[in-house]
């Protein structure tokens, strides 16, 4: 009877104790309790999981959005909270597949929103998607990110739920000017293929390059996206007789277009420049081999950068947990939600106007940048934070990408060009 | 007017590996008088098995190797996909068999496409180049390309043995123009639909396999091979193995001088173009015969 008596009164204890230890101070809590976390802040990451979209891409996207989530609710504590008067929320992401294709996007983007209840959407690669998910994204009052696309009109065209994270075509335009002006290049032949991102830079780049070098010669081929054989209209370039090529493909093609213009003997002589960072991915090296020796190619981070201390943070958790270091696609995802986080935590709002207001008002500390803001700018800078674009040389066969040779731009030049 | 060489070259390579393509596809429809919707997906994991093979396995001095291989791992896997998914379509109480084929093999490409991506990625994979560049005649060519061109023929000419020159090959003929009679005549027609559907697809395995260097390997690398391989049986004559190889070399050919000499930008569409035109000029196709009904 006594141990009964004991044992019911040490539970009794324990339940006061628990109680105590949950209330505020010691003392009782007025009226009914508010949760301590609630319930999860989604953000969308709508990106090529499949083909024809360059899925490669998009995985590294995805790993960046996650590791963005992870830091927001590890680092940063989560979103709300009691600045806002309001329980703390963890953030989640959640994925969806574009395919690259405008349709897919569409309906993408439409389901994260009415479905699953998505407070903004990152991860946009390609350039078409995301010009059709733009008049919707402003339709449906949901800021969308573009992680990685690039068609000025993505921001030229001033939506209000728009916000650009990307080098946009001009900057890639004036900066692949600037280097061919630099290094003497006097016949230049683009290769670009039949989408927004091809159509888009190889106009912009036309324009630009008759502006800074109007006596270089230049003329383009388009091939449709789908073809493989690119034989042909390599043997119409190399007919041409240029002394650069820029290669506009993206995914498959861009790979094609080297190993077929090795093939009718315009590599090794003809240097080439790819338009973006696709020889910075593991599989480069296997697939192309000797082939990739002494490719250009533009690029938007170089390991050497200085990072900030979420870009730190990224990087070492994205090599422990994917045991390679991060290329440029995980960073960029990784700071679109760290960005979106803070500007909920400033608005302390998850509605979309009052996150797009907080983001054209606030500053935010990104994988790069310690202060940057999307304000309404004029022209094609409206909503934009500008990146810095690299240009690298490969000089050697299997080469790890932070000994590429940059070239461009001068004031960061590690070496000169190896023809 | 220098490169109509190379232009020549290229195009009647890439007609020997159209050829496998359509070949295959006219074969299944010769006697089971269905289109196999999902062939480009067995394109790709030929050359998907061929990457797997001499990346992990054989090694690239053994390349080719690793194409019969991939031909016999993809026709294992037709043999049981037309006995499982297939088969029951030439039952009794089957209906509409024309629809249940194309929703058939259209689903199983889009789940071929899809568990290829999950399990292998969607990332773009190149094997090492089976062989270095050759000149031949002052005119530079792949390789590879060489090497697989010089293989389709290899494979062409086996398949043209099987189906002329044995008792099998002359099984699947008599099928092929009557099936009832063949069956009367004592030939087991259901076993034969299994090795059909197992040998065409094995032919397109063999181009992808083939291919697999020249084209790269992801999961969508057998999307524009199976156009190709359709418009190749319309002009050749449905129906006809000899239509689809002559075609498969003039479509190559038609698309390397359209290529060249009026744009690149559209070389998809000079198929097209080529087999609008046959509709209007024969609309059973070069070898095909005109269907008489009584």
């Amino acid at each position: 009877m006594g141990s009964v008596l004991r044992r019911t009164g040490l539970i009794g204890l324990l339940v006061v104790l628990v109680f105590a230890a949950c209330a505020p101070g010691g003392a009782p809590a007025p009226g009914p309790q508010a949760p301590t976390e609630g319930p999860p802040v989604k953000i969308g990451v709508l990106t090529p999981l499949s083909p024809p979209g360059d899925a490669a891409a998009g995985q590294l996207i995805v790993r960046g959005a996650t590791l963005g989530a992870e830091y927001v609710n590890s680092v940063l504590g989560g979103v709300l909270g009691p600045k806002c008067n309001a329980p703390t929320s963890k953030v989640e992401v959640l994925t969806a597949d574009d395919a690259g294709t405008p349709e897919k996007g569409v309906a993408g983007f439409r389901k994260l929103v009415a479905e699953d209840k998505v407070v903004a959407v990152v991860g946009q690669f390609h350039s078409s998607v995301t010009l059709a998910l733009a008049p919707v994204a402003d339709q449906l009052q949901v800021p969308l990110f573009s992680t990685q696309s690039s068609d000025t009109k993505i921001t030229a065209n001033h939506y209000a739920f728009v916000f650009q994270t990307h080098t946009i075509t001009a900057d890639r335009a004036a900066a692949v000017a600037q280097f061919i002006k630099e290094y003497g290049f006097k016949k230049v032949a683009i290769v670009a293929e039949n989408t927004d991102y091809g159509a888009g830079n190889t106009d912009a780049f036309k324009a630009e390059l008759g502006r800074v070098a109007p006596t270089v010669e230049v003329r383009g081929w388009v091939f449709d996206r789908q073809t493989a054989d690119l034989t042909p209209l390599l043997l119409q370039v190399k007919d041409f007789g240029p002394d650069l090529i820029y290669n506009l493909g993206v995914g498959a093609p861009a790979y094609l277009i080297v190993k077929q213009a090795n093939d009718v003997g315009l590599l090794p002589q003809t240097p080439m420049v790819i338009s973006y960072d696709v020889p910075i991915r593991p599989e480069f090296w296997q697939n192309l081999g000797p082939m990739g020796k002494g490719i250009i190619f533009v690029a938007y981070y170089h390991p050497k950068q200085p990072l900030t201390d979420a870009g730190k943070w990224m990087q070492q958790q994205y090599e422990a947990k994917y045991r390679e270091p991060a290329l440029y696609s995980s960073f960029a995802a990784f700071g679109n939600v760290i960005i979106v986080a803070q500007a909920i935590n400033q608005a302390c709002s998850t509605k979309g106007p009052d996150i797009a207001k907080a983001l054209e008002t606030g500053r935010f500390k990104s994988w790069n940048l310690d202060s940057a803001g999307f304000p309404k700018a004029e022209g094609a800078d409206w909503h934009r934070v500008k990146q810095p674009l690299l240009l690298l040389q490969y000089t050697a066969v299997n080469q790890p990408f932070d000994q590429a040779t940059i070239l461009f731009p001068p004031e960061m030049k590690t070496g000169t060009l190896q023809r | 007017m220098g490169q109509l060489p190379q232009v020549v070259v290229a195009g009647l390579m890439m007609g020997a590996l159209y050829a496998l393509m359509a070949v295959g596809i006219t074969f299944i429809y010769s006697l089971m008088k269905m289109i196999n919707w999902g062939m480009g997906e067995f394109y790709m994991l030929g050359s998907y098995a061929q990457l797997v093979l001499i990346t992990l396995l054989l090694g690239p001095s053994l390349w080719f190797l690793g194409v019969p291989l991939a031909m016999v791992g993809v026709f294992l896997l037709g043999l049981a996909i037309q006995k499982g998914l297939l088969a029951p379509m030439f039952g009794p109480e089957a209906e509409r068999r024309d629809e249940y084929a194309t929703i058939v093999t259209i689903a199983l490409s889009v789940l071929i496409q899809n568990l290829v991506t999950i399990l292998a990625g969607p990332y773009q994979w190149s094997p090492p180049e089976y062989l270095p560049l050759v000149t031949i005649g002052g005119i530079s060519v792949n390789g590879s390309r060489l090497a697989a061109a010089a293989g389709a023929l290899v494979i062409l000419g086996a398949f043209y043995f099987l189906v002329r020159r044995t008792w099998l090959g002359l099984a699947f003929l008599g099928a092929a123009q009557n099936r009832v009679g063949a069956e009367v005549a004592g030939v087991d027609v259901r076993r034969l639909d299994g090795l059909a559907f197992g040998i065409g697809v094995a032919l397109a395995a063999a181009a992808g396999a083939l291919l697999a260097p020249v084209f790269l390997v992801y999961p969508t690398n057998g999307a524009v091979s199976t156009i190709k391989g359709f418009e190749i049986i319309v002009i050749g004559g449905l129906g006809s193995l000899t239509g689809s190889v002559v075609a498969a070399f003039l479509l190559g050919l038609v698309e390397s001088f359209g290529s060249v000499f009026i744009s690149p930008a559209y070389q998809d569409l000079y198929g097209f173009v080529f087999l609008i035109a046959m509709l209007f000029l024969r609309p059973q196709g070069l070898f095909g015969e005109r269907e008489r009904r009584v």
